[in-house]
């Protein structure tokens, strides 16, 4: 029996790298998210886990501005996300999953423009992207447009674009889907040497494996709602996380009469 | 079809001309004495061809469900496949308004000229179907970049199309050459089946062996070369994809001349978009088009047409930069995170979409002042255009902030869009020129009254005004609403 772990929230939430407060969204009589609080440390490496539909990527939609919530409220770096959007979202760098980009440009023609957009002068946009290409092997693709890049090249891209300005927090959707293991495992180092060196990195991701092995804390939200929180260890108890998550979210196992025919 | 209104309209639109040319052909072949009537009717049996295979390369996508790739992985060979693909050629609105036209093209050809034409109908819809189907497949690329160029092209050549057919009605009836026409179109596989048959009317036995020599070789090469590609596609058919290269680019982001900001990276993008983005590339061929048109008609017929091209075009001018969001779509989210000052974002962003038609303008404004023999007259209208053009953006800023609609995704094809017909859409494509003239309207009015230098520098002020305002209207909404207009086009329509 999986029992929940919910830490005291912090009292004053601009302490924290990221923190939420009752957020709420419904779309229509929907309730996605519902009154929603966390608080994620500064230095993490923070890892969102829930269902399909569970509301990981609606509250980080909240948080990075891209929605507004019905209730409650967001900070990132301290900053309130919807009172002070500037200064929150100068802090932050986000990579949305699945989300399309301006995928005219080719891969530096997209950190130059994100550059630009930021007011990161050109001289250090131009030798910031050399690095993160050259990092993520992405130089080969040279003038190739976005649009023409494999899922893993893309993905790796957008990581570049939500590196480059040097956020003080990473938010991060399904960060490694489509990556090879290779590039995964060049993306994680690169994850944890940017939480050493005092970033905070939240990841939402369904391979429980890669938050159980990267993540120092994670939290497991279902239906809108935080079911339980902390530290790994703190969370999962002795089990595995994939035992823990099932056991909070539930699941059932496939009967032995079903699919009989497959052979 | 009835989840596409695109293509209904669309294909509406296309039986409307069809329709409309062969009742205007038909008038013009009645025109002619009895005895000339036979190298017009293959005239225009030949045109009739000539645009459906337009239609098969322009629409190619929407209408052809079936493609042997999709046969690929089940036990079947081309042989199985080519009566049933034959077949689907009928089975779709090209092909069912092809009948449409063969059978009332036939009732024409029978009543102006000779029931000989009887022979020559199934046989010229036969190869209409056929070449219609060769080129279909020879305009379909499979690669990104070729498949994008085609949509280009078929953008433009729709837009050609429209303006062919009515340079051709600006003749006049009585003075269509489709005699002519037809006679040159009968050396061609268009028109070489109706071409035997004037030809024999004509008692010209060698000139209607050698046209049917020439149908025959059509249909002989058409049927073996489509039977080819069947086979070729349902083997590895992903093999033959081809991989484009783009080659060495090396453009970044910035115009040459502008200052590093965020507000000329944004403007930067846009513009270079319209280059980079298919679905920008075909409108911006076409209005060129349009213009050269309406300056062509001003010149040659009527120099009323050069004003009103004038004015047409500033009050249109608006229009690329109506859905400024909708085009972004999904990465519009790019901006939001990046903490990118509103005003700057929709000024940078509204400036991009203005660009072309802004030099459109102003080139058919210039291009008229020099090409009228009212030189003083044709300054005053550039002038009030100008207002026009100011009014019009204006529309465009609050159409923009207020009405933003989602758009195909970069790369779709014109005629697979649906995009363009939601209630948003249909509001942003007239409004302009139902309202875009309300702020130069007093001071036109005053012009029409004789005090040109009053009602000029009034229709400029108030629509300067109605700009600036609507600027300060269209940010205040940017500000406070920026996630519900991102919400609005967070995805492609198709």
């Amino acid at each position: 029996m999986s029992v929940p772990h919910l830490p005291p929230l912090a009292p004053d939430p601009t302490t924290q790298a990221l923190a939420v407060r009752d957020l709420t969204k419904a779309f229509g009589q929907q309730l996605a998210v519902d009154r929603l609080s966390l608080d994620i440390p500064r230095g993490s490496i923070y890892g969102i886990v829930g269902p399909n539909g569970a509301g990981k990527t609606t509250m980080i939609s909240m948080v990075a501005g891209l929605s507004r919530p019905n209730a409650g409220r967001a900070w990132v770096a301290g900053h309130d996300v919807w009172e002070e959007p500037l200064p929150a979202k100068r802090a932050m760098g986000l990579l949305v999953d699945g989300v399309p980009v301006f995928d005219r440009l080719s891969g530096r023609e997209y950190l130059s423009y994100l550059g630009g957009l930021r007011g990161i002068p050109e001289e250090e946009v131009e030798r910031r992207s050399t690095e993160l290409l050259d990092a993520l092997n992405l130089t080969e693709a040279g003038p190739k447009f976005i649009v023409d890049y494999s899922a893993g090249m893309t993905k790796k891209i957008l990581l570049a674009g939500a590196l480059l300005h040097g956020p003080e927090i990473l938010i991060l959707d399904e960060p490694l889907e489509a990556v090879d293991p290779v590039s995964g495992r060049l993306i994680q180092q690169i994850l944890r040497r940017y939480a050493a060196g005092g970033g905070t990195v939240v990841l939402s991701s369904h391979v429980m494996e890669l938050v159980e092995g990267l993540c120092d804390h994670v939290a497991i939200i279902h239906q809108g709602r935080v079911l339980t929180a902390g530290h790994v260890d703190e969370v999962r108890q002795g089990a595995s996380l994939v035992d823990t998550f099932v056991g909070f979210v539930g699941g059932g196992d496939l009967d032995d009469e079903t699919l009989g025919w497959l052979r | 079809m009835k989840d596409n209104p695109a293509a209904t309209i669309m294909t509406a639109l296309i039986l409307m001309y069809a329709l409309i040319g062969l009742v205007s052909l038909g008038v013009s072949i009645w025109m002619l004495p009895a005895g000339d009537r036979a190298w017009a009717v293959a005239g225009m049996i030949g045109l009739g061809t000539l645009a459906f295979v337009a239609v098969a390369v322009i629409i190619p996508s929407g209408e052809s469900q079936l493609s042997p790739a999709d046969f690929a992985t089940l036990p079947v060979t081309d042989r199985d496949l080519f009566p049933a693909l034959a077949w689907s050629t009928l089975l779709n609105t090209r092909g069912a308004t092809a009948v449409l036209a063969t059978v009332l093209a036939t009732v024409v050809a029978v009543w102006l000229s000779s029931p000989l034409w009887l022979l020559a109908m199934p046989v010229a819809l036969v190869v209409t179907l056929l070449l219609g189907e060769v080129l279909r497949m020879v305009s379909a690329g499979s690669g990104r970049v070729s498949s994008e160029r085609m949509n280009i092209l078929s953008g433009a050549l729709v837009v050609a199309m429209i303006l062919g057919f009515n340079m051709l009605m600006s003749f006049g009836l009585e003075n269509i050459p489709l005699d002519r026409i037809g006679r040159i179109l009968a050396w061609t596989p268009v028109g070489a089946p109706a071409g035997v048959v004037a030809a024999l009317l004509d008692a010209a036995w060698l000139t209607a062996a050698a046209q049917l020599a020439i149908v025959v070789t059509t249909l002989v090469l058409g049927v073996r070369w489509w039977q080819r590609v069947i086979a070729r596609r349902l083997d590895a058919p992903l093999d033959g994809v081809t991989r484009e290269e783009v080659g060495e680019r090396r453009e970044g982001v910035l115009l040459p001349g502008l200052p590093y900001s965020p507000g000329t990276m944004i403007y930067s993008r846009g513009v270079r978009y319209f280059r980079r983005d298919p679905r920008m590339v075909g409108t911006v061929v076409s209005f060129p088009l349009i213009a050269l048109v309406l300056l062509g008609q001003g010149v040659f017929f009527d120099e009323f047409m050069l004003y009103m091209g004038m004015v047409f075009l500033a009050l249109i001018s608006g229009s690329l930069a109506s859905n400024d969001f909708g085009y972004d779509g999904p990465a519009t989210w790019v901006h939001v995170v990046a903490g990118v000052p509103t005003r700057t974002l929709l000024l940078a962003r509204h400036l991009a979409q203005l660009t072309p038609m802004l030099a459109l303008v102003l080139f058919v404004d210039v291009a008229a002042v020099i090409l009228a023999e009212d030189t003083a007259r044709a300054l005053l209208v550039a002038v009030i255009s100008l207002g026009l053009l100011m009014s019009a953006a204006g529309l465009a800023l609050l159409l923009t902030t207020y009405n933003p609609f989602p758009t195909a995704r970069p790369g779709t094809s014109p005629w697979a869009d649906k995009s363009g017909f939601s209630g948003a859409a249909f509001t942003a494509a007239f409004a302009a020129l139902l309202t875009g003239w309300i702020p130069a309207a007093p001071g036109a009015a005053l012009v029409a009254f004789g005090w040109t230098v009053p009602g000029v520098l009034l229709a400029l002020a108030l629509t300067a005004l109605f700009y600036l305002g609507s600027l300060r209207v269209a940010t205040w909404r940017v500000e406070s609403h920026l996630p519900e207009i991102y919400a609005r086009v967070e995805r492609w329509v198709n």
